[in-house]
C-alpha cells in the first residue's frame, strides 16, 4: 500500500514537472525586436553554413518539411536543397540581403525581403535582383526555416 | 524473501508504467495524424472560399481571409500589401479569365500550415495577361479560431 502511494505520489510529481516546464516556456516572452535580430542571426548562419558546407549546421537550421522553391519555380525537400550544396551545384558567391520585412504570430515569423546575391546554380551565374519569403517557425528552442521561396524582379 | 518482493513489485511497477506510455504515446500518433488531416481539410475549405472569392471580386470575404499584414509576392516579384492588394482586386485591376490550382501539398506545424501547389489561371493585371504555370506558397496561421492568410508567393515555372 505504502509503494503504492509512493508511486502514485511520483507520477504526480513527474507530472508537475512537465507541466511547469511548458509553463515557463509560455510565459517567457521576447520582444519583437529581439525575435527580429534571433531570426537575423539565424539568417546569416545558414548563409554562413552554405558557403562554408557546413552540413550539421544546415540540418539544424532547416526543418525536416523544409519547402524551398527557387527562382526557376522548381520545388527542393530539404534533403533535395542541402545535397545541392553538398555538391557545389549551387553556390552563393555573394551575399547581399535587404529591404526586409517581419510579421511575427508567435512562434512563426514571415521574414521578406529582396536578394541580390550573386548565386551559380548548376553552373548558371544569376545576378538577378529577386523578391523572397522565408518563414521560420521556432521548434524545441531552435529557430527554423520551413519555407523559402524566391521570384525574379521583372523590373529591375 | 522480503527483499525479492519488494524487487518484483518494483519491476511489475516499472513494466506496468511503461506500458501506460507506450499506450499513451500511440493514442498520441493516432491523434495527432487525425488532426493534421482534419488541418488540412480546413485550410483547404479556406483555399477554396479565398479561390471563389477572387474570382467573383468578393474584397469582403478575402479582407476576412488576410491578415492585415499581409505579404504578397506576384509572379513579377512584386510585394503588395493587404490594402494594396485589396484595392486593386475590387478596382477591378485584378481579372481573371479562368482559374485552375493543383497538385496541393501541406506541412502542418500546429497553428501555422506551410500550402504548396501550382496553378495555370489566366489572369490580367497591369495590362499584362499571365498564361504561365507558376508554382505558389501559401502560409495559413490560425488566429482566433480561424485559418487566415499571412503570406503569398508565387514563382514562374521556368523549363530548365
Amino acid at each position: 500500500m505504502t509503494r503504492l502511494r509512493d508511486a502514485v505520489l511520483f507520477a504526480i510529481m513527474a507530472l508537475g514537472v512537465i507541466c511547469g516546464t511548458s509553463a515557463q516556456d509560455a510565459v517567457k516572452h521576447e520582444s519583437d525586436a529581439e525575435i527580429q535580430k534571433a531570426i537575423l542571426a539565424v539568417d546569416n548562419e545558414r548563409y554562413e553554413a552554405m558557403q562554408k558546407k557546413d552540413m550539421e549546421a544546415l540540418d539544424r537550421l532547416h526543418a525536416d518539411g523544409l519547402v524551398f522553391i527557387n527562382t526557376k519555380g522548381r520545388m527542393l525537400n530539404k534533403a533535395e536543397y542541402i545535397e545541392e550544396i553538398r555538391s557545389g551545384n549551387l553556390k552563393f558567391l555573394s551575399v547581399e540581403t535587404d529591404d526586409y520585412k517581419f510579421c511575427i504570430y508567435g512562434d512563426t515569423v514571415i521574414m521578406s525581403g529582396r536578394a541580390k546575391s550573386v548565386v551559380e546554380y548548376h553552373g548558371v551565374v544569376n545576378k538577378r535582383p529577386r523578391r523572397f519569403t522565408s518563414v521560420f517557425i521556432k521548434m524545441r528552442g531552435q529557430w527554423r526555416l520551413v519555407a523559402h521561396q524566391a521570384t525574379l524582379i521583372a523590373d529591375e | 524473501m522480503g527483499n525479492k518482493a519488494g524487487l518484483m513489485c518494483r519491476v511489475l511497477l516499472l513494466s506496468a508504467a511503461n506500458f501506460l506510455l507506450v499506450c499513451l504515446l500511440a493514442g498520441q500518433a493516432k491523434q495527432d495524424a487525425k488532426s493534421v488531416l482534419q488541418t488540412e481539410n480546413e485550410v483547404l475549405k479556406v483555399e477554396q472560399a479565398r479561390d471563389q472569392a477572387l474570382q467573383q471580386r468578393d474584397v469582403a470575404l478575402l479582407d476576412r481571409i488576410y491578415t492585415d499584414q499581409l505579404v504578397f509576392v506576384n509572379t513579377r516579384g512584386q510585394l503588395f500589401t493587404k490594402a494594396q492588394r485589396l484595392a486593386d482586386l475590387g478596382a477591378g485591376k485584378v481579372e481573371y479569365f479562368s482559374y485552375n490550382q493543383e497538385g496541393y501539398a501541406y506541412h502542418v506545424y500546429g497553428d501555422t500550415v506551410v500550402m504548396t501547389g501550382q496553378t495555370s489561371s489566366v489572369v490580367k493585371f497591369q495590362g499584362r495577361v499571365n498564361k504561365i504555370p507558376r508554382q505558389f506558397t501559401n502560409i495559413y496561421v490560425k488566429i482566433g479560431g480561424e485559418w487566415r492568410l499571412v503570406a503569398h508567393q508565387a514563382t514562374p515555372i521556368v523549363d530548365e
